[in-house]
């Protein structure tokens, strides 16, 4: 294996690995508030975590380019904090994969979180717990499985990422070129060999993931398959 | 907290750029040529050269928005020219491309409507817009109605035409290396292909521009399917 396919594999599991982490701790509070939420304010939001899903990643990479450029909104104030540019660099790349990424890890959970028995809860406060004990003791055990499948989702999703990382990305060996990148380059260049082994890679990966996922929910004997993601 | 912690741990980790990697975009017909030669430069200077390739006119939008590329090698000077000029330094040119007609044995076969052309997108490439020039030509008039099939830059059009069943392509001489007819140059604007240093602070980038720009770099570039620049 190339250096260059080795430091795409590195990067796209350091991608995977950040951009679920900061969505489990984003998406958690965010699904519980959606799955409390009545109204057209929930519904909005849950429409804008949602959009993701059908938007065209260049819908999302057009704009992200224009906030994170060295004169964006949000490309002047990182530079200003971090005194390096936003665009083209990794953290640009953790920020657009966790929007992409959102709905993926937000509509399991919120699914889980409305199934969760509100007499269970009340139960719970009668006892004298406060809310986020509520939550640590009824609610997270309960949704154990869907945390599970939400980061799966979200890190398989982001691995799968192409379009946004291309737009805010560039193709910089080492820094931006994650694996679906290095695949473009290899195709484009006539590498069929390089392109065959990952894209074959991918295929087995994407496939055993949510194998493993299936396989376990069917010997569970839970059928409802609740946790699909639903546009 | 422990997530955050390992959050903050995974950021710190995430690769950045080992010291000494030099970063150049480079415009897509003449990535092969730099991906042959950038051992004997890593060999002689101890730096890595990492390439990251596209059209020019992406490259160009990439750089425009904040890219961290040391070095810019394009495929046409008034790119790197207008990149100089906001730098307050100059391009250089560092080869002379070569447009070459691939699938036919003659140049009209670029009159029959009947045969598929692909070539890179013009406009963001410079081989692109000197291949719409070509076809634009009285001559060739008769194949306006033909099927275009445009790619991203020069390498797709090279792969759409090599996989996809395309019959014909125009494309640099350096993709194909003893193909193609030969295209007269005075048919479209020369491609003088300019290179500009992006981070003037870099020494090893200045160091590479030098090495380009030697007179056996420059042989084996001609070698590479390139004329000598004027």
């Amino acid at each position: 294996m190339s250096p260059d396919v080795l430091d795409a594999i590195t990067l796209t599991v350091a991608l995977a690995s950040t951009t679920t982490l900061l969505l489990l701790l984003l998406g958690t509070p965010l699904a519980w508030w959606l799955s409390r939420q009545r109204g057209n304010l929930g519904a909005l939001l849950e429409a804008l975590v949602a959009t993701p899903l059908i938007l065209p990643p260049t819908v999302l990479g057009f704009y992200l380019l224009l906030m994170f450029a060295p004169d964006g909104a949000l490309g002047q104030a990182w530079q200003a904090i971090t005194g390096r540019p936003l665009a083209f660099s990794f953290s640009a790349l953790v920020i657009g994969s966790v929007i992409y990424s959102l709905p993926f890890v937000v509509q399991p959970l919120q699914t889980a979180f409305q199934k969760v028995p509100r007499d269970l809860l009340q139960a719970a406060a009668t006892l004298g717990a406060p809310p986020w004990d509520q939550f640590r003791s009824v609610v997270v055990p309960l949704s154990r499985r869907s945390f599970l499948v939400a980061a799966a989702l979200g890190f398989a999703h982001t691995v799968g990422e192409f379009g946004v990382v291309l737009m805010i990305g560039g193709n910089i060996p080492g820094e931006t070129q994650v694996l679906s990148i290095a695949l473009y380059d290899q195709v484009e260049s006539l590498q069929f060999a390089e392109a065959h082994r990952l894209a074959a890679g991918l295929v087995l990966f994407s496939l055993g993931l949510l194998f493993l996922l299936y396989r376990d929910d069917r010997t569970r004997g839970d059928h409802r398959h609740h946790w699909r993601v639903q546009a | 907290m422990r997530l955050a912690v390992l959050i903050v741990l995974l950021v710190l980790v995430a690769p950045a750029t080992p010291a000494g990697t030099l970063r150049v975009a480079v415009a897509a017909n003449f990535k092969p040529v730099l991906e042959a030669l950038n051992a004997d430069f890593e060999q002689r200077w101890g730096h890595h050269v990492s390439l990251s390739s596209a059209s020019t006119g992406v490259l160009y939008n990439q750089i425009s928005h904040g890219a961290p590329f040391d070095l810019f090698l394009a495929a046409d000077a008034e790119t790197p020219r207008r990149l100089a000029v906001e730098r307050a330094t100059s391009s250089i040119c560092y080869a002379r491309g070569q447009l070459v007609l691939v699938g036919a044995d003659s140049l009209s076969a670029l009159a029959d409507p009947g045969l598929a052309l692909a070539l890179a997108n013009p406009a963001t490439a410079p081989y692109g817009r000197a291949a719409a020039a070509v076809i634009e030509r009285p001559e060739f008039s008769a194949g306006r109605s033909r099927k275009l099939v445009r790619g991203n830059n020069v390498a797709q059009a090279y792969q759409l035409w090599y996989s996809g069943g395309i019959d014909l392509a125009l494309l640099p001489r350096s993709l194909v290396p003893g193909q193609g007819i030969p295209v007269p140059a005075n048919w479209h604007q020369p491609l003088d292909q300019h290179a500009v240093l992006l981070n003037q602070d870099s020494a090893p980038a200045r160091a590479y521009l030098d090495w380009l720009r030697s007179d056996t770099v420059q042989n084996l570039i001609v070698q590479a399917g390139y004329d000598h620049c004027p």
